[in-house]
């Protein structure tokens, strides 16, 4: 089921469930021979990041207006990390503020794929696939960039990359892969042979579902939950075992360090994505303290574990975190947000020109909403990720336009987020 | 085997002379190590579309709750995790 994992998986491997990786363990020749040896790696965050929440505009005069009590400000009871006169990050990323500050971070603001609709299913199609509109695809616009690059090189053939890294036989594309690195390219992926549990959101859906329907089924998940949290109370190391919330920061940060882990190899893939669920939060989101705040504490712990595993191949890296769509403006009736439009795309690494947040930003009065609710999208994601192909990579520009994102020549790569 | 021992029947390993027990109760107490299995399987299928299986799967029988839970998951993999977790999925 897990496709040819050739070496025995340790405890603390075992833990990272969907952080599975999948990589491209080629050098990219043109990058290779202008004496760089990028990294890129690519996390997709299912489920719809809150970009508001995330980078708050405190500049902006309707901003409190808009959230009331859930907006992060500079005078709030969390003091936000401010980034620039403007915009200010979620208190719980320290790490990314420091990065910032370093110019190794970007945050592109007011960002959104050219879908529409608010659906996950099709909006996660769309973010893989590349394409302009809905369709179905078998192949996802990194693998298809990565399957025009020339190649300086197959990595590691023989060498000390970790053992599941190395030799054909560990090349696999299987059914678990997801959509953006599906396609003609050949992809390596390491993942887990344990099974994985499901996450506490998925516990938290399913037990909603039977307290409706089925009493007795509701009582069984009930009282497991309970158990997990008495065996987990106090306990900082991990275990084995349904992760309740608490554990989701060391899953994180297991699941991205140890992808760095194989980037950083200097015989090991180059190019990587891995997938972090459980952004979408209806109900009681926890901006300051609660739900979101601890994903963005775990997501801000693994951008810290990604930058402390890739050891001096920081220099040469780029992060792109990326998410199907945003959240509407407003808060809703449930303490929550509900299926937006335009949101952050967030960017970790020393080979960035960074230290900036690029937004054209369309003001949050009612007006100014995409249809009067959501964040206006004023960039669109696919000129970022073309960017960072092109000059990172060194993708070719017709390529981008033609074939990694059809369609998308009026879409021109944003230049200058690395160098 | 791995999932089976997670379902707590091991193969070959039956915990008394007279096999595994069919009681409601000991059914119910495998409910949660079945969403940990239905959560891997719906990781490894193709990109599906969760809608048409719950449609084909089924059909008439499946109720608004499930309809609405399966069908507002932040993810296709979440959904068909669920869908196979659904209290008409499991008690047929």
């Amino acid at each position: 089921m897990t496709m040819r994992t050739v070496h025995a998986p340790t405890r603390r491997e075992l833990l990272l469930a969907s952080g599975t990786l999948f990589a491209w363990a080629h050098l990219p020749r043109l990058a290779y021979a202008e004496g760089r040896d990028p990294r890129f790696l690519t996390i997709i965050l299912r489920g719809a990041l809150d970009g508001l929440a995330t980078v708050a505009p405190v500049g902006d005069p309707d901003w409190v207006a808009l959230r009331g009590d859930n907006a992060l400000t500079l005078e709030g009871k969390t003091p936000v990390l401010k980034l620039n006169d403007f915009f200010a990050l979620n208190p719980a990323m320290p790490n990314l503020h420091r990065l910032f500050k370093a110019n190794q971070a970007i945050v592109v603001h007011a960002c959104a794929t050219p879908y529409r609709e608010r659906s996950h299913f099709d909006g996660q199609d769309l973010l893989e696939s590349g394409l302009a509109k809905p369709a179905p695809s078998d192949s996802g616009w990194l693998n298809r960039a990565l399957a025009s690059l020339a190649s300086a090189g197959r990595v590691d053939p023989h060498g000390s990359a970790p053992a599941t890294v190395k030799g054909g036989k560990a090349f696999a594309v299987g059914p678990v892969t997801p959509l953006v690195v599906r396609g003609p390219a050949p992809v390596l992926s390491w993942s887990p042979q344990r099974i994985q549990p499901a996450s506490a959101d998925t516990v938290q859906r399913l037990l909603d579902l039977y307290r409706h329907t089925d009493v007795k089924l509701a009582g069984a998940i009930d009282e497991n939950i309970k158990l997990a949290v008495i065996e987990h109370a106090g306990d900082k190391a991990q275990k084995p075992g349904s992760p309740p919330p608490a554990q989701v920061r060391g899953y994180f940060a297991e699941a991205a360090g140890t992808a760095a882990k194989f980037l950083a190899q200097p015989d090991g893939p180059r190019v990587g994505a891995l997938a972090l669920d459980g952004w979408d939060t209806h109900n009681n989101e926890g901006i300051a303290q609660g739900r979101l705040s601890q994903l963005l504490g775990s997501l801000d712990g693994a951008l810290g574990a990604i930058e402390t595993n890739m050891g001096p191949a920081w220099r040469e890296t780029v992060v792109i975190l990326v998410t199907e769509f945003g959240r509407t403006a407003r808060i809703n009736g449930t303490d929550g947000t509900d299926h937006g439009t335009a949101t952050v795309a967030l960017l970790a690494g020393g080979a960035l020109k960074g230290g900036r947040v690029i937004a054209d930003w369309p003001g949050l009065k009612t007006a100014n909403l995409y249809e009067s609710r959501d964040l206006k999208p004023t960039t669109d994601l696919r000129a970022v990720l073309k960017g960072l192909l092109k000059d990172h990579l060194r993708a070719d520009e017709r390529v981008l336009a033609d074939n990694v994102f059809p369609g998308s020549a009026a879409v021109k790569p944003m230049a200058g987020l690395v160098g | 085997m791995a999932v089976q021992a997670t379902l707590g029947e091991s193969l070959w390993r039956p915990p008394a002379p007279n096999g595994w027990p069919d009681t409601e109760a000991a059914w119910i107490d495998g409910v949660p190590h079945r969403l940990d299995v239905a959560n891997e399987f719906a990781g490894h299928l193709p990109s599906s579309d969760p809608a048409a299986l719950l449609e084909s799967g089924l059909g008439p029988i499946a109720s608004r709750n499930t309809r609405d839970t399966v069908a507002r998951a932040e993810s296709r993999t979440q959904a068909l995790a669920l869908l196979v977790m659904a209290p008409e999925f499991l008690r047929r």
